[in-house]
């Protein structure tokens, strides 16, 4: 790209560029490089979350401004950094919006992400070439999630202690090390200010890094080209258009729903998504009942479903570790994937089998973010706007059928199944649909004579771009 | 979109919304029924005579025991009191404040006491957690995020304060209430209310005055309100109106794309 | 944008759709810049910290006080008649900084200062019995040993001003509100 000439003719514009060639890189992907013209709206959520991540740094960085990370208490017995995101609300200028829109954000955050990354499912947006992409993409994940488990934290009301509490006492389930990690995370042995201090540091620094990983997620995907609906290569001009004006316009009008939405649920149900007892500065114990915020709850039911020991030949596994490893790998499976995917071909549009098995995952998603919420013990409920549907009951002799552990254990072996089984057993054996030759070629019926021979050859290689 | 699609999409949202409540509704509500208030819906206010009687209430029969320890004096200025020539409503929550003795230390490096003024907090009588616990055995909470810290909201506090059943017999210590079976807050009411007034002549029944505290009480937690219900209506017809126009730029847009590449194509695919 | 609207129907409707997304996008992106740099001007429980009242009561001629409001210092000075008359012959004086005493008094009575000197901002002395005065019977600075008159005027030393006189008014007889005019 640097070895080209500068396209820009202002001046100012032409010197800088022949000095620092990264606006005709910008002027490169958005005006000459080929995306697929088929894409449809479910590509609009990866800028949706561009977006979000700069307007969380940027509320992120006033609200700054004014928090206090110490659990120093006043006369009324209320903390600092509780106090501080009160004052938040209450003094500064237009604070009640710059925290709503904040915690709010995070939610529509990972809905953007969750539906971004379903989308790289369902569509095979994840295989060859396009591994590294969805590795970033993992990473991202992951980073988000601490960052929101440390953003959490910092409101230092009763759940934010209890989420300190949970996840640093997770890594006490490391063998040897485990109580000097948890040391060395708290800054003592207790959850305290040292460990608040911290937590503050880190929230402020790992979305800067977030978006790093970001930047290299969009350099690659704009070195190995944006999949598409149908799965099939970019074969020719006919098939591909320009970024601008066609997806910018789009992007506006996707930015535009999505924002509605947000700030309307930020002026009418700000604390909807959000548990109440955080609204209580904590008194350092953990309440009856233990809930992360809900783009955490599938891993978190994960992490708690093991409430039992695994004895192999004199081996002690026990239930924490096993939740802890399990949690790791529910994360960790999804790196795995572009090499757990056996199918040649992408898209679930033209794998029947698959678009079942993929549902099932989406199901399987949301009934463990339903465990995650419900008490292990108790039977398992459907929460509905007109009343709960029970999913268990207890017998005469107190055992209890259709636990929320016992369905929580099901769907986790559905979660690892999903990846370790299904992933590469189906691309083995999936009788796939036909594949068109080109984005642009419409599909050619099967009925027709000259028209399956043609098929079939498109078939036979539909991933491979035009020689 | 196709139907397919939209029935899938839609069933997403409604899985969401099961799960964004899920939280909410797994734990025990207990017996709260909703109440209509003024402040709920998407045009909720306050009615300001009944955020008044609220104070009143506040000061009459809670602030012996809990504090409003976020709540500052400034923030009455706005309950809409009814003012004298040339009086602002910052003079009546001056008036108000400087009838509280807030805890300082003097230049002689002594406890003492000063009036309030308009940037103090209300004061707490109990004085300190210590002090509170020592002499009940619990402290009593701050009350001023109390409405957004219990699922139900004011539906809560309405049916904690109307929950009361004295003749339910407790052990020593505890007292009983529909919504907490076991509470360690002993019951608000008197039992001969009597000779209680509200200085503008409403009527105090129990249910009134638990009406009005509740209501008080949901403002100390979102002072606000009003305020982001209107910035809601403000901002969600703006994005409407900019979500229309850029629906409509983007098919002009794409029609005149499409037209485009049925003639030359687009860009040549890179390598 | 490069694109030539050459198969458009309308390039008009074009241009007026494009411009007013963009418009009001870019309205919409500065309501929110706005909104964000509100948010650091002086929150509510400062915002009118700077203003206090002071009780006059008390004070008896020849002395003073010391309020505060936050950081800002201020000397309350009951002057004598003698120190009055000292101000006012001076005020056709040579000085750094003239001003007429009346200029710098609302009741001739009572001086009201701003106790922070204007060459490198320390408090001057003079305001209660027994501080120095220096040699003009007025406030004296110890960092750099400026000398005001009984006016707050600066007559030797290096503070290229007068000892400012901040906003304030009488809200009664006994009683001055200082940090804003009436």
């Amino acid at each position: 790209m640097a070895g080209s000439r500068s396209p820009f003719t202002n001046p100012l514009l032409k010197g800088f560029d022949e000095r620092l060639p990264i606006l005709r890189a910008v002027h490169y992907s958005m005006t000459k490089h080929a995306y697929p013209k088929n894409l449809n709206y479910w590509w609009n959520f990866g800028s949706i979350s561009g977006i979000m991540l700069l307007v969380m740094i940027v509320t992120g960085l006033f609200l700054a401004m004014h928090y206090k990370p110490s659990v120093q208490e006043d006369t009324y017995g209320i903390n600092q950094a509780f106090r501080s995101v009160e004052h938040i609300m209450r003094d500064v200028k237009g604070g009640m919006f710059l925290r709503y829109i904040h915690s709010v954000g995070a939610s529509f955050f990972f809905i953007a992400v969750i539906f971004h990354m379903f989308r790289s499912l369902y569509y095979g947006s994840y295989k060859a070439p396009r591994e590294l992409l969805w590795i970033l993409g993992c990473i991202i994940l992951i980073l988000m999630m601490a960052i929101a488990f440390l953003g959490y934290s910092l409101v230092w009301g009763v759940m934010s202690f209890a989420a300190a509490e949970v996840i640093t006492q997770v890594f006490t389930a490391i063998p040897v090390l485990g109580d000097d990690i948890l040391m060395l995370l708290r800054g003592g042995e207790d959850v305290d200010d040292a460990l608040l201090n911290r937590f503050f540091a880190l929230h402020f620094l790992l979305p800067f890094i977030l978006a790093g990983v970001v930047i290299l997620h969009i350099l690659t995907l704009q070195t190995v080209g944006s999949n598409n609906p149908l799965g099939v290569d970019i074969k020719s001009k006919k098939d591909t258009v320009s970024f601008h004006p066609y997806y910018t316009f789009k992007d506006i009008f996707g930015l535009s729903v999505f924002f509605t939405i947000y700030l309307a649920v930020v002026a009418w149900a700000p604390e909807r998504l959000a548990e109440a007892i955080n609204n209580q500065p904590t008194d350092y114990n953990l309440p009856s009942h233990i809930v992360p915020e809900w783009y955490l709850l599938p891993f978190y039911a994960i992490l708690k479903v093991f409430t039992w020991d695994l004895n192999i030949f004199g081996l002690v596994i026990t239930g924490k570790q096993l939740g802890a490893l399990a949690m790791g790998g529910s994360l960790g499976v999804l790196f795995l994937l572009p090499w757990l995917d056996t199918s040649p071909v992408r898209s679930a549009r033209f794998r029947p089998l698959y678009r079942l098995a993929f549902w099932g995952f989406v199901l399987t998603c949301v009934i463990l973010a339903l465990v995650g919420a419900q008490t292990s013990g108790e039977a398992f409920f459907i929460p509905t706007p007109f009343g709960r549907i029970p999913l268990g009951f207890e017998a005469e002799n107190g055992f209890v059928w259709g636990s929320t552990q016992q369905w929580g254990v099901l769907f986790m072996l559905y979660y690892f199944g999903f990846f370790i089984v299904l992933m590469p057993v189906l691309g083995l054996f999936e009788r796939t649909r036909t594949l068109p030759a080109s984005i642009s070629e419409p599909v050619l019926p099967s009925s027709q004579g000259g028209g399956a021979v043609a098929a079939a050859a498109a078939a036979a290689k539909p991933m491979t771009k035009a020689d | 979109m196709r139907f397919g699609t939209l029935i899938k999409t839609l069933s997403a949202a409604a899985a969401f919304m099961a799960v964004a409540a899920a939280p909410a509704q797994a734990e025990e509500a207990g017996p709260v029924d909703s109440q209509s208030w003024t402040f709920t819906g998407p045009l909720g206010h306050y009615d300001e005579r009944q955020l008044q009687r609220g104070l009143y209430i506040y000061q009459t029969r809670c602030q012996a025991c809990h504090s409003l320890g976020l709540v500052r004096f400034s923030s009455l200025a706005d309950l809409g009191w009814e003012l004298l020539e040339g009086q602002t409503g910052e003079d009546v929550a001056k008036a108000i404040a400087s009838n509280y003795e807030i805890p300082y230390i003097n230049d002689d490096g002594e406890n003492d006491t000063r009036p309030g003024v308009l940037n103090d907090t209300f004061p707490w009588a109990l004085g300190n957690p210590k002090r509170a616990t020592a002499t009940y055995g619990k402290a009593p909470p701050d009350l001023s995020t109390m409405a957004r810290s219990r699922i139900g909201g004011a539906d809560y506090i309405y049916a904690l304060l109307t929950g009361y059943d004295d003749a339910h017999e407790q052990p020593e210590g505890a007292y009983y209430n529909k919504v907490m079976p076991v509470i360690a807050m002993p019951n608000p009411w008197p039992a001969d209310m009597s000779d209680f007034e509200y200085p503008d002549g409403t009527v105090p029944t129990l249910e009134q005055q638990s009406r009005d505290v509740t209501a008080f009480l949901n403002w100390a937690a979102d002072p606000y309100l009003e305020a982001r219900h209107k910035w809601g209506i403000v901002v969600v017809l703006y994005m409407l109106a900019l979500t229309i126009i850029s629906f409509f730029a983007y098919r002009i847009v794409a029609a005149q794309v499409h037209s485009r590449l049925e003639a030359e194509g687009g860009p040549e695919p890179d390598h | 944008m490069a694109d030539t609207p050459n198969d458009v129907a309308n390039p008009d409707r074009r241009n007026f759709l494009v411009l007013s997304t963009m418009t009001m996008a870019g309205i919409g992106a500065a309501a929110g810049g706005v909104g964000l740099i509100r948010t650091m001007t002086p929150t509510r429980d400062v915002a009118g910290g700077g203003v206090i009242e002071v009780s006059l009561e008390g004070i008896s001629e020849g002395s003073g006080i010391i309020a505060t409001a936050g950081r800002k210092k201020y000397s309350i000075r009951r002057r004598t008649a003698e120190e009055i008359a000292a101000a006012v012959a001076d005020d056709a004086s040579p000085m750094r900084d003239p001003q007429p005493d009346a200029d710098r008094v609302k009741r001739p009575e009572w001086l009201v200062l701003r106790l922070q000197c204007p060459h490198l901002g320390c408090p001057p002395q003079g305001t209660a019995a027994g501080e120095k005065r220096g040699e003009y019977g007025g406030y004296f600075c110890p960092c750099h040993n400026s000398q005001f008159d009984t006016s707050g005027r600066i007559r030797k030393g290096p503070s290229p001003a007068n000892l400012p006189v901040p906003k304030y008014f009488f809200a009664s007889d006994d009683m001055i509100v200082i940090g804003k005019e009436a």
